[in-house]
């Protein structure tokens, strides 16, 4: 799990931790919202304490209260009541003992010592009782919005107006000590008359629930009291909560960090001379160091004898304990390591300001928490022939199915610990159940759902199940747990092993047969009980996509080499640079590279004609070579480009020597290498010398306004595509050599946009950044499938602010200091009327405007949100909805809704080059085929240049057929010569745009390309 | 001159038309390609016998402009035309609607066309000339095959750039060196003078001075506060600069906090 060295080191690193600066504690104070005391609080109380009720009927009588217009909410407990006896058979009802009132809208009412018999404590007596005199104040607040609410169905509480909680207790009943985890308290033929038991059976779970009636109250009021003075603890306690809570983590984030924030209080660890930053910084440094093997206590000097504590952590995975009471008696081991896995990915974070959102302020989804999920649904009807197993401690159904879920991950932990890092729990439904006072309580009885969520690691689709050596004990263990179904196997290192061999081959589906195996042959429950809910990468890394990425990785590398030991070429080559989505796997192979297909035959390549069938698309691996120094190139951009192309064709006559197909250009030259064509591209470091020598020359001369010259466009272009984007590229490509499925989710996303028809709106380096920004993202635990990585960069382009914040990526080998940050989001606000609706800040790019400068605008990127928002919810529906949804026909492969747009631009068949195509690698091949002709590409180019004043274009790169055309909304405009282009008049002054031109135009530039218009809106 | 100038303009009001307008002439491109389209015709503000005609489409071209106009008016002398701009966002003459300014040789002329333009029509532009549709696909097939010279051309394209280059920064250097020896038109001969270089100073450790020192200068504090009220002035300025920071501090959190609400949709 987590080791010590990495703790150790954590807090090591942080021995230079941030200080609290003034922002940051005003950023804490303005989160934490102080809770206001509810007015009606004391006049209830007041009222509950001193109104006279006379009320009294046999404590088995529950129809008492139905005539009173009360349903008894223990209904369902009927016949486990009717088993009990009291001593006090008579409830009657008297004034409480105490009324007391927590600040956070709690009433806590004692119930008279009277009303209990002196061995009450038995079965469900206490309950039936409590519930009696819960009926009795809820009858007397019928004038209120009175409710019965349960976060444990044996010990509703009741709400008013849903804010006032007034909750029951009375803790003479019996001695804590008599709730240790080995006493029985419920005799489980009181429930489960047919069942055989032994009369005295451990009730752990049973007792701790008692306890919990008056020891959740004790911890409120003792908090309330200690914190009452301590104004930053609070707002530190609160802070974390809040934390938790944004993390899924409900189940830690109530009493029990309460209990640990007021033990460090007591050990002194806390102090109200802290600072808000330095409490929460203890609080996360305990939580991580919290050693779940150990019974830990709440007071300092507090200690159990040996032979109890051996009870409770028998019984319980996680102990904190107060005078007998564990508060985390329904907490799990798995619960607490995946809060520690969340604390220690942020705990570097605490003090900078800018963290401060993510980690206080967003709450995270739990669909994109995880990589892999499984809806588990348990159905107590089906479980009778475990009820001997789990029927001891239980009292319903909803106990049979905590029994059942427990044992359930037990023994994942037990047959698959290997495969993932850590899991989550989530139950599907609310976690408190509310109901009317005049109806039953509908929800406890009957099936419910979970969701498993899985940290997988690269274990995960591992074909086998090691075990231990045969013939020891440990196989004997390993043979039985696997019911036979293992086998003896030999590796390659002469061990010979016990094995469970699940495929022949790496599989996703192998963790699903365990889960099932787990279900049905160790629980015998029906398999339909598991849901599978993660996405199928199958097509996105099919056997043969994987080999052509790594016959391109193969081929590039062996092109380099060939490339740096040319010899007798005037000048060698010094450094060879894949700059290529296609090294990266980022980009979806379509239809691949390959060399293929005859045109027209011209020499060692061949060329597309006109009239002729269009050549399937073949893409090209650019590679930016640079050559060693030479004073000799001259001072003319012009003269060194000559130069260059009979370099080019020095080059390409040396590659030929080395049997290789070599095309050289005027501006670059094509090499093919096993069917693979390469772009190679000198890149001369001099023309940048000599462009920013010219603008040198331009602002000595005084000229202004040198950005918008035409040197000064030469100079950042040629910056950007031979300084920045290479660059960049490098950064990437380092970065999806450590993020395995960094390729993969690029893929998704870019296959996404193209289905939503926003091909060409990001640029590929964007789109890029994006998954870098979200697979990198502070905070947050990385992710480790592809389609987790994929919904949490649609988490990030629709949640990220981006009017008012740029989007800060720095992945590369130099962070961004806190001080740099700050001027970086100091000198965007100030630059933010002429920066882009897209702002992306990277080390390269400081201004963040280089890549969305064009597009996407405003109105585009508002649809990208809303898109990603709607692809959001049906993630989300496929985890938490009732059946699993097919992600990839629903998000990639649909067919996008047409009807929003004007009109469609159907295209002919033959020239959608990029369609998935049949073709075979042809390693052999003997000429150039074509390679980057795109017709539609240019179509859509000159669409745009033509039309993009009146019309957006929009169109899936990936194999679309349909181009869909949307009109900006202004049409019809006063009669100016300025706005008359693509224009008619329809009278004296006006001018209405004359579509039918456009579609006409585009007709004609159009033809060969474009088969049809659709016009769907007049 | 006059008269017939004022006659025109009589003949203008009669038919009530303001000629500085912007006006318009119907025309369709083809018997294929029949949607009826508008060309828009204007008066040139910056110069009294030209005319502007826009919203033509880019493989219309000028002759069929210039065919138009010989039709609204057959008399009419042209003396001057070209192609001004495109709208195309590349600003490319060959794609897009573009921009022909026509000069007439007399300015009556322009009032003419723009009087009749709209009256007529509409016309089909197949009818005047011989139409070439430069279709997306026919170009970039031939881009892709002119990019794709032979190796020959290459080198000679090279060579012969090279060859030229060669000599025109051998004639430069001559020029220049004509300059500095030999007399110009004037009888001037320029002189420079080569400035000494300033040679770096690179001190031994043990010529450092000892008072000072070239590193790290400690900065020594002196109290300069003479009056109290100076030094009270200085707490202030302090104080005053904390709290500037702390505003600061505020803003900034203001505004993060601002960004946290965003609801595009």
């Amino acid at each position: 799990m987590i080791s010590r060295m990495d703790i150790e080191e954590l807090f090591e690193n942080s021995a230079n931790e941030l200080p609290m600066s003034t922002g940051y504690r005003l950023l804490c104070e303005d989160a934490s919202n102080s809770v206001k005391e509810n007015a009606k609080l004391k006049t209830i109380a007041n009222t509950i304490k001193s109104t006279k009720l006379k009320y009294g009927t046999d404590y088995k009588n529950f129809d008492y209260w139905t005539k009173l217009g009360i349903k008894y909410p223990l209904e369902k407990y009927r016949n486990g009541i009717r088993n009990t006896t009291s001593s006090v058979a008579m409830f009657t009802y008297s004034t409480p003992k105490s009324v007391e009132t927590s600040a956070n809208s709690i009433i806590y009412v004692e119930i008279p010592d009277q009303i209990f018999g002196n061995r009450d404590y038995l079965n469900l007596t206490y309950a039936a009782k409590r519930a009696h005199y819960m009926c009795a104040i809820a009858l007397l607040l019928k004038n209120e919005n009175v409710e019965f609410i349960a976060k444990d169905s044996l010990y509703p509480d009741l709400l008013i107006d849903n804010e006032i909680r007034i909750s029951f207790w009375n803790e003479n009943i019996a001695k804590n000590r008599r709730f240790s985890p080995n006493i029985g308290n419920l005799r489980p033929t009181t429930i489960y008359k047919s069942q055989e038991y032994p009369e005295d059976v451990e009730t752990p779970q049973f007792n701790q629930r008692f306890l919990r009636t008056w020891m959740e109250k004790r911890l409120k009021l003792e908090a309330e009291n200690i914190l009452r003075d301590k104004r930053d603890v609070r707002i530190a306690l609160n802070l974390v909560k809040r934390f938790m809570e944004n993390r899924n983590l409900v189940n830690l984030s109530d009493n029990v960090l309460l209990a640990r924030v007021i033990r460090l209080i007591k050990q002194g660890e806390i102090s109200d001379k802290q600072q808000i930053l330095s409490v929460i910084r203890i609080i996360w440094k305990d939580l991580i160091l919290w050693d779940t093997n150990e019974i830990e206590y709440l007071e300092v000097d507090e200690t159990l004898e040996d032979e109890i504590e051996k009870e409770y952590k028998k019984h319980f995975e996680v102990n904190l304990v107060w005078d007998y009471w564990n508060i985390t008696y329904s907490i799990g081991k798995f619960d607490i390591d995946r809060m520690k896995k969340e604390l220690i990915a942020t705990f570097p974070l605490l003090g900078d300001i800018y963290a401060f959102d993510s980690i206080f302020i967003e709450k995270i989804p739990i669909f994109s928490q995880f990589d892999n999920f499984v809806r588990l649904t348990v159905n107590p009807s089906e479980t009778k022939h475990l009820l001997s197993l789990l029927g001891r401690d239980s009292v319903d159904d909803s106990d049979i199915v905590n029994g059942v879920l427990k044992f359930f991950i037990k023994m994942i932990y037990k047959t698959m610990p290997e495969r993932f890092d850590y899991l989550g729990i989530h139950k599907i439904g609310e976690s408190e159940l509310k109901w009317s006072t005049t109806k039953v309580a509908q929800g406890f009885n009957g099936a419910q759902t979970f969701l498993i969520g899985f940290r997988v690691n690269n274990q995960w689709t591992n074909p086998l199940t090691i075990g231990p050596p045969a013939q020891n004990e440990e196989a004997k263990e390993f043979r039985a747990l696997w019911k036979g179904v293992s086998e003896l196997r030999k590796f390659a290192d002469t061990r010979i092993c016990e094995c469970v061999v699940w495929s022949n081959e790496a599989d996703e589906k192998v963790a699903l047969q365990i889960l099932q195996f787990i279900l049905q042959k160790i629980l015998s429950v029906p398999g339909e009980w598991l849901s599978w809910r993660n996405s199928s990468e199958k097509n996105l890394k099919s056997s043969t996509n994987q080999q052509q990425y790594e016959s391109v990785t193969r081929a590039f590398a062996d092109l380099s080499a060939i490339l740096r030991s040319l010899k007798g070429i005037p000048l060698m080559i010094t450094n060879v640079h894949g700059i290529s989505p296609y090294i990266r796997a980022t980009e979806p192979i379509f239809p691949s590279i390959y060399a293929a297909q005859s045109a027209k035959i011209n020499n060692d390549h061949v060329v597309p004609e006109f009239g002729e069938k269009i050549p399937a698309f073949t893409p090209t691996v650019t590679v930016h070579i640079k050559l060693e120094y030479s004073g000799r190139w001259g001072q003319d951009i012009e003269a060194i480009r000559r130069l260059t192309s009979s370099f080019y064709i020095k080059i390409a006559e040396k590659l030929r020597d080395s049997k290789l197909i070599a095309v050289p250009t005027i501006d670059q030259i094509f090499v093919m290498k096993d069917g693979i064509v390469f772009k190679l591209v000198i890149v001369h470091d001099k023309v940048l010398n000599i462009l920013e020598e010219k603008i040198e020359e331009l602002r000595d001369s005084g000229a202004t306004r040198i950005e918008s010259s035409v040197e000064g466009m030469r100079l950042s272009a040629w910056k950007k595509r031979f300084v920045t984007e290479p660059l960049l590229q490098l950064q990437l490509q380092s970065f999806s050599t450590s993020h395995r499925i960094f390729g993969k989710t690029c893929q998704i996303f870019k296959k996404w946009l193209g289905a939503k028809l926003l091909s060409g709106y990001l640029d590929d380096i964007i789109i890029e950044l994006l998954v870098v920004a979200a697979i990198s993202k502070k905070g947050n635990i990385e992710a480790q499938s592809a389609w987790c990585a994929f919904t949490q960069t649609l988490h990030l382009l629709a949640s990220h602010n981006w009017l008012t914040r740029p989007l800060i990526v720095d992945f590369g080998a130099k962070k961004f200091g806190e001080e740099e940050r700050r001027k970086l989001e100091e000198d965007f606000v100030k630059m933010r009327p002429i920066l882009p609706p897209m702002v992306l800040i990277t080390e390269e790019d400081r201004v963040g405007s280089k890549f969305t400068k064009q597009n996407p605008c405003g109105i585009v990127l508002k649809r990208l949100v809303g898109l990603a928002n709607e692809s959001l919810k049906i993630l989300e529906k496929n985890v938490v909805g009732e059946c699993a949804i097919d992600l990839e026909a629903s998000l990639i492969s649909a067919i996008p809704d047409y009807r929003v747009y004007d009109a469609i631009i159907e295209l002919e068949t033959s020239a959608v080059v990029r369609r998935m195509g049949i073709l075979e690698r042809k390693n052999g091949a003997k000429r150039l085929p074509v390679v980057e002709f795109d017709p539609v590409d240019e179509l859509i180019y000159q669409l745009n240049n033509q039309f993009s004043q009146h019309v957006f274009f929009f169109y899936n790169k990936y194999g679309g057929d349909k181009i869909a055309m949307k009109f900006k909304p202004i049409e019809e405009v006063p009669a100016k010569i300025g706005r008359c282009n693509l224009h008619k008049s329809i009278s004296d002054s006006r001018i209405l745009l004359n579509k039918s031109e456009i579609y006409e135009n585009i007709r004609i530039i159009g033809d060969g390309i474009v088969s049809d218009i659709q016009v769907l809106r007049k | 001159m006059t008269k017939k100038k004022n006659s025109l303009k009589r003949k203008l009001v009669e038919e009530s038309i303001d000629v500085d307008a912007l006006r318009f002439l119907k025309y369709r491109v083809s018997e294929k390609y029949s949607t009826e389209r508008n060309l828009f015709l204007k008066r040139d503000a910056s110069k009294e016998n030209g005319l502007i005609v826009t919203n033509v489409p880019a493989f219309l071209g000028e002759d069929v402009v210039l065919a138009f106009i010989n039709k609204i008016s057959p008399n009419t002398e042209i003396e001057d035309s070209f192609v001004q701009r495109s709208n195309a966002a590349d600003n490319s003459l060959t794609n897009g609607q573009i921009t022909v300014s026509i000069t007439f040789v007399k300015p009556e002329s322009v009032n003419e066309i723009l009087c009749k333009c709209q009256n007529v029509g509409p016309y089909t532009a197949s009818d005047f000339a011989e139409l070439d549709f430069p279709t997306v696909l026919k170009e970039t097939t031939s881009l892709y095959c002119r990019l794709f010279p032979s190796e020959e051309q290459i080198q000679e394209m090279a060579e012969t750039y090279i060859e030229r280059y060669d000599q025109d920064l051998a004639d430069a250097r001559r020029e220049a060196k004509k300059k500095y020896s030999e007399p110009d038109e004037d009888g001037w001969i320029t002189v420079t003078r080569n400035k000494k270089a300033a040679k770096a100073v690179k001190l031994k450790k043990d010529e450092i001075p000892l008072i000072g020192g070239l590193g790290n200068p400690k900065k020594r504090k002196v109290d300069l506060a003479f009056y109290t009220f100076q030094a009270k002035k200085d707490k202030q300025q302090k104080a005053q600069e904390l709290l500037k920071k702390f505003e600061d501090d505020k803003k900034r959190i203001a505004q993060l906090k601002q960004s946290r609400n965003f609801k595009p949709m």
